[in-house]
């Protein structure tokens, strides 16, 4: 009866196969975590790096140069370039197609970085500052006409949100007979223009000159330019340093062009606020309901349907919780609100619009299971001898509770909190619904009475970041912005949840030593 | 020793005040909870009201002073009236004149129209007419005209009535049999074609489609604007009731026979015909089934009008109303007076009507009640397709055709969708659990769990735009080398196991477990390296390997995203199931002459199935109710097929586009919120199933 040996062979072959393909599974889910992780983290820094130029010489087969082009992309990513719009690179670039393209790192160019987002590749010829000034190259002459322009574009910025929207607002009458106020007013608003005008003439006048790798002009203004370097002024401290001062922008700056360029500090501020507001939300709710689960609910029907009932809440989708928030906290608390205090903008909305505060209220309501589930495991974790003694001791619950159990239990409560901010930052469905927008250009909090603006729409990582993918859908090579905010998101994300799972192994090993 | 007691007592005091504070927080999360379901069904409930008819008698009297129709302006009732030069709206209840426009030109006689917004009118003196527009408090001359030299009908003695769109106007003058029908161009100022019907019971226009629906004694014609007849329409009605929608693509006829026909325009090989939409029967029985109307149905019938934005066809009988659905042709609500009706006029879910000497007015509510369980859920003809469809279109499209809430659609995006994920989920997660529950060394089990378990941590919406962004671009370069290396990894997977084995066998000696790993992963990089290389370069020649525009957005990109964002999930569920049988099982099975191979199978994986079954049940929840990467990869088309190829659009995505645009209290409104209430439903199911297969498990578990 024992087993024959070729059985046993068998069941090696088998017993080896699964381990295999156990194995191999389980390198897939590892290897995806960490493809994603350096994926993003590559795409994300290469935004902060400084760009490498070249020049692409196309070269008949007598051996003559017929054509440069400057470029920071390579050759295959022109031709990738070229290919989604229809025409092959080669064609582009020379008029033969049987020439040879030659591409050679540049480091002499000038990369040009507009407020739009564009790049511009190419040798610097001279700066032009104001109309009357001289070519220049003088560095610091050319800092000179920059803080001029500045200046310039600040006024005009300023007269145009304020002077000529207000003057816009209160002038626009549909009535044909026009009072004297208005007239008056349509004099000052044609004043403002006039002054609008001359400023944008003089911005005409500053401008840098840049060559074409075939020797041709391109004019780029001022006004427009963000950022100009050449390659090679970088050594390793230099490249390090010119990282780091693009990486302060991109945290300090707010975006422009529609999130092309810029820097994302209204998203991450806006992230951070409404994750700190719904942190002083839940936390307490959540620690008080695991609370009472844990320490005085009697083990009967009603308590297993609040056990039930928390399960599902966290089972629920999120944007469920989404329109949660807008039919509940937006339209029906924020409506009666705004009816009961702000009747005399009726029929504009304050808080009966998507905003802050109802953003946190419903992130609260969908992380108050991850606080619930949480603090109860710390709960769980401290052992029974030590409130007895506690209680011998001649303390109350309440005083049990406070000094003896809470203490012990905080690191729960915590990665509770921790992964609940987690969680948040990282929600978009719910948050569109109820109170992220696209783009906020004012921050819930300024110096303005009451400096919280709890009405107010804000920001969100997420949410930028999908609207980003919605823009530059399949356009790989034009998102770098975004993947330097996935990386932001996703480090704050994994640095939660990883200081979580610290958190919560400490509170083991409080527990063991117990 | 006072003092003390007094703090003894105080500190009682505290204790039973913070305890019960802490039981009603306990009881505030129960309450939460209610609120949450409540709020939802109670905003997806109207869809399920009936719409309602609130009656309002005596709306103001019958003055013989009153040679025009009633109009509805600003949501006041009023009558036009025309003297000395001037145009005055009075207010039927109040008497009073709410607006005043002094014409340019003194006409002797006038014609009105309210038409999307705008009030039209014309002015009549001898040969020349002038057309006006109204809107708000401001009256402009649009055009002046000349009247047809051919017009014999004299104005006073026959009906005239008008439309426009498009900068055409179109005039009618009826008298008895005879109409004059005239188009005239508002450019040139100037008539563009005519004609006399004789012998006709009416003619009416379709503007927007430049074609005119004729009714001779019992047949019906149709037009088009050089008055050639394009389509004889085959209808077995004798004196039938005509209403053309005001979108023009609709024409609701009534016969005698009790019957409700709908005709709308089908694109048939590039021409548009009238075509009958069958399926629908219009039932005119009382609620309570009191006999069927006798035969003279179409003489009784004063008006139909139909609500666009709210798909509602309204039937005003001469002594009561009717509300139907007008997709699937359900009634929704009767109205019965006591008094009947002599003429009706209908503007924005309000119904005036005229019954002996005074006005009386019906206002519908609940509107929203007319999205019917059969509208979200059956297939129908919408107007304007010929074959049944589910179709979701939320918006409608300014007065031409009214919104389409089919969830079907919706929820088969969803349910592909979380198949589809499952079927990359289901092996990734249950392999790997298999792996580190059962045949890892605890110490690669302590790195590798909690590693993974990070993956469940990423943000949806980053996975998201990987996959948008980087993922569906390459998927489309790059499908048939992927397709192939799909089938070709696992085959020199299993080549790789023999060999192991086989050397396994031959020298006796077990591997370190970390050396195995490196090697499966060395193996299968190699492997993948390989294929993807070997099949793009053989492929690139031939023809077939050409880029498939339409797989970016289409349902596999989002099996594969959402596949990887889900099985995190599943695995760490499935390997505490497997990790937790208990030891004493295996070393039985172990003792009793078992391999590790089948403990594993005859005993592990059979006593952990329930749990297992369960994981994969929450798995299939997440991704159902999984919104960002489901809306960034795919296109967001909703289409109601089963093809792994065509794009999707889910449930929940559907919610996060929609919800922002949608007023509240208007049928999207409630119709996302019953959506929503669906994805709760279900989620609820499947974990209550869950949870029950859990317990099932530790009962089971307590026996052994």
């Amino acid at each position: 009866m024992f087993k024959t040996k070729h059985s046993v062979n068998q069941e090696r072959y088998i017993q080896s196969l699964i381990v295999l393909v156990s194995s191999f599974f389980v390198l897939v889910l590892l290897f995806a975590l960490l493809f994603l992780f350096l994926f993003v983290s590559i795409n994300g820094m290469s935004h902060f790096m400084p760009l490498k130029t070249y020049t692409i010489t196309s070269q008949s087969h007598s051996g003559q140069a017929q054509k440069h082009i400057a470029s920071h992309l390579k050759l295959e990513q022109l031709q990738k370039m070229y290919q989604s719009t229809g025409k092959g690179a080669k064609e582009k670039l020379t008029q033969n197609a049987a020439d040879n393209l030659i591409v050679v790192e540049n480091t002499n160019l000038h990369v040009v970085k507009m407020k739009n987002g564009d790049t511009f590749v190419g040798e610097l010829s001279h700066y032009q500052a104001g109309a009357n000034a001289a070519k220049t190259r003088d560095e610091q002459e050319v800092l000179e006409a920059r803080t001029a322009v500045d200046t310039l574009v600040s006024n005009k910025q300023n007269i145009l949100n304020t002077q000529i929207y207000s003057l816009h607002q209160r002038a626009r009458v549909d009535q044909l007979p026009k009072t004297q106020e208005q007239l008056q007013l349509e004099i000052e608003y044609a004043r403002w223009q006039a002054h609008l005008k001359s400023i944008s003439q003089q911005l005409d006048n500053y401008y840098l000159v840049m060559l074409n790798a075939d020797g041709s002009e391109k004019k780029i203004p001022l006004e427009h330019l963000d950022l100009i370097y050449q390659p090679i002024q970088f050594n390793f401290w230099k490249k390090s340093l010119f990282v780091l001062n693009r990486l302060l922008v991109f945290i300090s700056d707010t975006p422009t062009a529609g999130g092309q360029s810029g820097g994302i500090f209204p998203a991450i501020f806006g992230t951070f606020l409404m994750v700190v507001f719904m942190a002083i939300l839940v936390t307490p709710f959540g620690a008080i309901v695991a609370i009472y689960l844990h320490e005085y609910a009697p083990k009967n029907r009603l308590t297993s349907t609040i056990r039930i009932c928390i399960s599902n809440m966290a089972a629920v989708p999120s944007v469920v919780y989404g329109v949660f928030g807008l039919g509940f906290f937006v339209y029906g608390l924020g409506g009666s609100i705004d009816e009961l205090l702000f009747s005399d903008k009726a029929p504009a909305p304050t808080f009966g619009a998507p905003g802050l505060l109802w953003a946190s209220l419903t992130m609260g309501l969908l992380t108050l299971p991850v606080v619930i589930v949480s603090t109860e495991e710390g709960l769980q974790r401290v052992p029974h001898n030590l409130r007895n003694g506690a209680y011998s001791l001649g303390a109350t619950k309440l005083e049990t509770i406070t000094k003896i159990v809470l203490p012990i239990a905080s690191p729960g409560i915590l990665t509770g909190v921790i992964l609940a901010i987690a969680r948040a930052a990282g929600e978009v469905a719910p948050l569109m619904l109820v109170g992220a927008a696209k783009f906020a250009p004012n921050l819930p909090i300024d110096g303005q009475f009451p400096y919280i603006h709890f009405e107010r729409q804000f920001m969100h990582l997420g949410v930028f970041i999908y609207d980003g993918a919605l823009q530059n859908r399949g356009q790989y090579d034009n998102s770098s912005l975004m993947f330097a905010s996935c990386m932001f998101l996703l480090a704050i994300v994994l640095i939660l949840s990883v200081s979580a799972t610290i958190f919560r192994s400490k509170l083991r090993e409080r527990y063991q030593k117990i | 020793m006072k003092n003390q007691l007094n703090r003894h007592k105080e500190r009682i005091l505290r204790d039973s005040i913070f305890g019960w504070m802490i039981k009603i927080s306990g009881f505030l999360v129960l309450a939460t909870f209610t609120t949450l379901v409540v709020h939802i069904i109670y905003n997806a409930s109207p869809l399920f009201y009936a719409p309602k008819f609130q009656y309002s008698q005596d709306y103001g009297n019958i003055n013989a002073s009153q040679p025009h129709a009633p109009i509805l302006v600003e949501n006041e009732w009023v009558f036009p009236r025309y003297q000395s030069c001037q145009l005055s709206l009075t207010s039927l209840t109040k008497n009073l004149i709410l607006k005043n426009f002094d014409l340019d030109l003194c006409h002797d006689s006038i014609a009105l129209k309210s038409q999307s917004n705008s009030l039209y009118l014309i002015g009549f003196k001898n040969a020349a007419w002038t057309l006006y527009e109204i809107t708000g408090n401001s009256l402009s001359i649009i055009a002046e005209l000349e009247m047809p030299s051919t017009l014999e009908l004299e104005l006073t003695k026959s009906k005239f009535d008008f439309s426009i769109s498009n900068n055409i106007l179109f005039v009618s003058l009826k008298n008895q049999k005879d109409v004059f029908v005239a188009f005239y161009d508002l450019e040139g100022a100037s008539i563009k074609v005519s004609k006399h019907f004789s012998n006709v019971n009416s003619v009416h226009t379709l503007l927007n489609n430049s074609r005119l629906f004729v009714h001779t004694e019992n047949q019906y014609w149709l037009y088009d604007m050089q008055f050639n007849v394009v389509q004889k329409l085959d209808i077995q009605a004798d004196n039938a009731f005509v209403q053309v929608a005001p979108s023009s693509k609709e024409i609701t006829l009534v016969s005698d026979s009790s019957e409700l026909i709908k005709y709308s325009f089908v694109n048939q090989d590039g021409e548009f015909n009238l075509v009958q939409n069958f399926g629908h029967y219009y039932d005119f029985k009382y609620f309570d089934s009191k006999p069927v109307f006798e035969s003279n149905l179409s003489k009784r019938v004063k008006g139909i009008f139909s609500e666009q934005q709210s798909n509602a066809l309204i039937v005003v009988l001469d002594d009561s109303l009717f509300i139907f659905n007008s997709i699937s042709g359900e009634k929704l609500a009767q109205y019965r007076l006591s008094d009947n009706i002599e003429y009706a006029y209908y503007s924005d879910e309000q119904i005036l009507f005229t019954s002996s000497d005074q006005f009386n007015l019906v206002n519908i509510t609940q509107l929203q009640g007319v999205v019917t369980l059969s509208t979200m859920f059956n297939k129908h003809i919408y107007s304007g397709y010929d074959s049944s469809n589910y179709i979701w279109q939320s918006t409608a499209i300014s007065n031409v055709q009214g919104p389409k809430f089919s969830l079907t659609p919706l929820i088969i995006g969803s349910i592909k969708a979380a198949l589809l994920a499952l079927i990359v989920a289901i092996p990734t997660a249950f392999g790997g659990a298999i792996y580190t529950a059962y045949f890892a060394p605890r110490t690669i089990r302590n790195i590798i769990k909690p590693s993974i378990e990070m993956l469940e941590a990423v943000p949806s919406v980053v996975i998201g735009f990987v996959a948008a962004i980087w993922l569906a671009p390459i998927a489309e370069k790059y499908w048939l080398p992927l397709v192939f290396s799909i089938f070709a990894v696992p085959l020199i997977i299993m080549m790789f196991a023999f060999l192991h084995a086989f050397l396994h066998i031959k020298t006796m000696s077990s591997m370190a477990e970390k050396m195995r790993l490196l090697l499966v992963l060395v193996c299968v990089i190699f492997s993948i390296a390989i294929v993807f290389s070997l099949s793009s370069g053989v492929f690139s020649d031939t023809n077939d390997f050409e880029p498939v525009t339409g797989l970016s957005k289409s349902a596999i990109i989002v099996s594969i995203a959402l596949g990887l964002a889900i099985s995190p999930t599943i695995f760490s569920l499935i390997d505490d199931a497997i990790y937790q049988v208990p030891e004493g099982v295996k070393q039985a099975s172990f003792a009793l002459g078992a391999s590790a191979t089948q403990t594993l199978f005859k005993v592990v994986l059979v006593v952990a199935l329930p749990s297992i079954i369960s994981a994969i049940m929450l798995g299939f929840g997440r991704a159902f109710g999984e919104t960002m990467i489901v809306m960034m990869v795919t296109g967001n088309t909703p289409i109601a097929n089963w093809d792994v190829f065509s794009s999707l659009r889910s449930l929940t995505a559907n919610i996060t586009i929609e919800m922002p645009d949608a007023q509240p209290g208007s049928a999207l409104y409630h119709v996302l919120f019953f959506s929503a209430a669906i994805l709760f439903a279900f989620t609820f199911i499947i974990n209550t199933i869950a949870s029950l297969l859990k317990r099932k498990i530790r009962d089971e578990s307590g026996r052994v």
